[in-house]
């Protein structure tokens, strides 16, 4: 046997155990494991020779072994080793793969970064992917991810403070315990800091609750999103409407593997990386008002509008060629909805006539 | 499906069938793969359709012993890789009955591993260079948004500017079925 297949092998066998330990919740065996794996694969890498005809065996190695680096926390160690896999000739595919890795690797390190002078009650986000460039972001992904996370502080203050999910009008002032702010920019990247900051207004103190926990519940939440720990979710948030809508805005804000990767959130005590994909979110399992009966699902194209709509929780879309529908939202949803007014979308539901029961609504035309 | 291949899939074989995963692998992905059969009311013996190249083959899925609740409860850890890893299994069985591979490739990407097919055991340095790109996504129960067809297509878009050629297999465990392509 080649003493490259030999390395190999070794660091594979090793890479297995490291990801059974991983997923078996062992995740210290599953760094040491991981480091062993690195330590062989990165010296089977070694020994390819440079040039086109080892391709793509040599840039599979470094990047192997700069995913077991990455494992083990190597950062560092893990950037060197894409940089040699990137300077031979990988086919396109595998140089996409090592740049990705490059990028989450970046990515992580600004998230373990402890020089950020965060407060308590500030959030750093940090977005990653192709829609982002050094200090420079498309408008539309990074409004709709900083609006949807003062949406859902706000909402959770009103939880938090035992108040019924309101779904339309003026929020009290005794429940705006906090005022939206940003900080500049960070160079370099497209990073942010989001700040609840406390409202000049004495009179409402009163009912201030404690930012630090309520950012660390928000945080808390999302990870679980992240996780798909539905059950989890369910206990942290237990009134079925603030559920729906933390749900739909942390789906809103997840990267959608295209133009966005990574969407980082940063307290001053911790860090969570949101990775799942906007598409793997599912929205809504049964949708409001559903009458018992099989319905078809149909799936209608068109642009949200104000003017048809019949009641608080119905809405109405009209397609190219002029079709009405109305469609019914469930409650906790309409700030999700109400971000879409006015754009073209397609929604996804059981259907009865013109009427569709949202199951999930995506843009249809992002390009802004 | 090779009119002489045995239509059967037993979990417990994928170490001596898709070397060099090894036991605590299998063990590990066969333990995934039965959680999402049970998640869907399904049994040891189930019948899983194949779809490959226009034709559609039956494979009876066997295993043996329970689904454990702590099987159950680290399905919770990472929902969407663990029915990945589910549906690992059913690939690396289905591979060499329905194709010419044998010998499995490995490397690690991430934090998880990506598979290739290779023609044969080769002796030289360069392991990669003669392999098939093997790319496998798993599906607990098909939506209106999630859909074999589309994770299909998703995956042949990401291949694109591979000039590997590559299988991509999708396990759905609610029907059961599967759909193969070759690129």
């Amino acid at each position: 046997m080649s003493k490259v297949r030999e390395l190999h092998d070794k660091a594979m066998e090793l890479a297995q155990l490291a990801l059974v330990a991983r997923y078996s919740g062992e995740l210290e065996r599953a760094t040491t494991l991981a480091r062993q794996a690195y330590e062989f694969e990165s010296q089977a890498a070694e020994l390819i020779p440079y040039g086109e005809a080892s391709e793509p065996t040599r840039s599979i190695l470094y990047r192997s072994a700069a995913s077991l680096a990455y494992q083990c926390h190597e950062l560092g160690l893990a950037q060197q080793l894409i940089a040699k896999g990137l300077s031979g000739y990988p086919p396109p595919a595998i140089e996409q793969e090592l740049k990705n890795l490059l990028t989450q690797i970046s990515f992580e390190r600004h998230l373990q970064n402890q020089d950020l002078a965060l407060s308590q009650s500030d959030v750093q986000l940090s977005m990653y992917g192709k829609a982002v460039g050094a200090g420079i972001v498309l408008y539309s992904e990074f409004t709709k991810r900083v609006n949807n996370f003062f949406s859902l502080a706000g909402k959770t203050v009103q939880r938090k403070l035992g108040r019924d999910f309101q779904s339309a009008g003026q929020v009290a002032r005794m429940y705006k315990s906090f005022v939206p702010a940003l900080a500049a920019p960070a160079l370099g990247s497209f990073i942010v800091i989001l700040k609840l900051a406390q409202p000049q207004d004495p009179r409402q103190l009163t009912f201030l609750v404690d930012m630090e926990q309520l950012i660390d519940e928000i945080m808390t939440g999302i990870e679980l999103v992240n996780n798909s720990d539905d059950e989890g979710l369910r206990k942290l948030i237990r009134d079925e409407t603030y559920y729906y809508h933390f749900v739909s805005l942390t789906r809103e804000m997840a990267p959608d593997g295209d133009r966005i990767n990574s969407v980082g959130f940063t307290t001053k005590s911790r860090a969570i990386n949101l990775t799942r994909f906007y598409n793997d979110i599912p929205l809504i399992a049964q949708p409001k008002d559903l009458p018992n009966q099989e319905l078809p699902i149909a799936t209608i194209a068109g642009k949200l509008d104000y003017a048809i709509a019949r009641k608080k929780s119905t809405i109405g879309i009209t397609t190219e060629e002029n079709q009405h529908y109305s469609v019914s939202v469930h409650e906790g949803l309409e700030d999700l909805v109400r971000s879409y007014f006015g754009q073209w979308v397609e929604i996804v539901g059981p259907s009865k006539g013109t009427l569709v029961y949202l199951r999930d609504i995506r843009l249809l035309d992002r390009d802004e | 499906m090779n009119s002489r291949a045995d239509p059967t899939l037993v979990l417990e074989s994928l170490s001596d069938q898709a070397y060099p995963v090894t036991p605590s692998a299998s063990g590990f992905y066969k333990e995934q793969c039965m959680v999402c059969f049970h998640k869907n009311g399904h049994r040891s013996g189930v019948a899983l359709k194949v779809i490959h190249q226009g034709t559609c083959s039956t494979f009876q899925v066997y295993w043996t012993g329970d689904v454990t609740e702590r099987m159950l409860l680290s399905a919770y850890v990472d929902h969407n890789k663990l029915v990945d890893f589910g549906a690992c299994a059913i690939a690396l069985l289905l591979i060499p009955k329905l194709t010419g591979y044998k010998v499995i490739q490995q490397s690690a990407i991430g934090t998880t591993i990506d598979y290739y097919l290779a023609p044969q055991d080769q002796n030289d340095d360069l392991i990669f260079n003669h392999a098939a790109r093997l790319e496998v996504s798993g599906i607990l129960k098909e939506s209106e948004t999630n859909t074999v067809e589309a994770r299909v297509k998703r995956k042949l878009g990401r291949l694109k500017e591979s000039r590997l050629p590559a299988y991509i297999i999708v396990v759905e465990f609610s029907q059961p079925w599967s759909e193969m392509v070759e690129k």
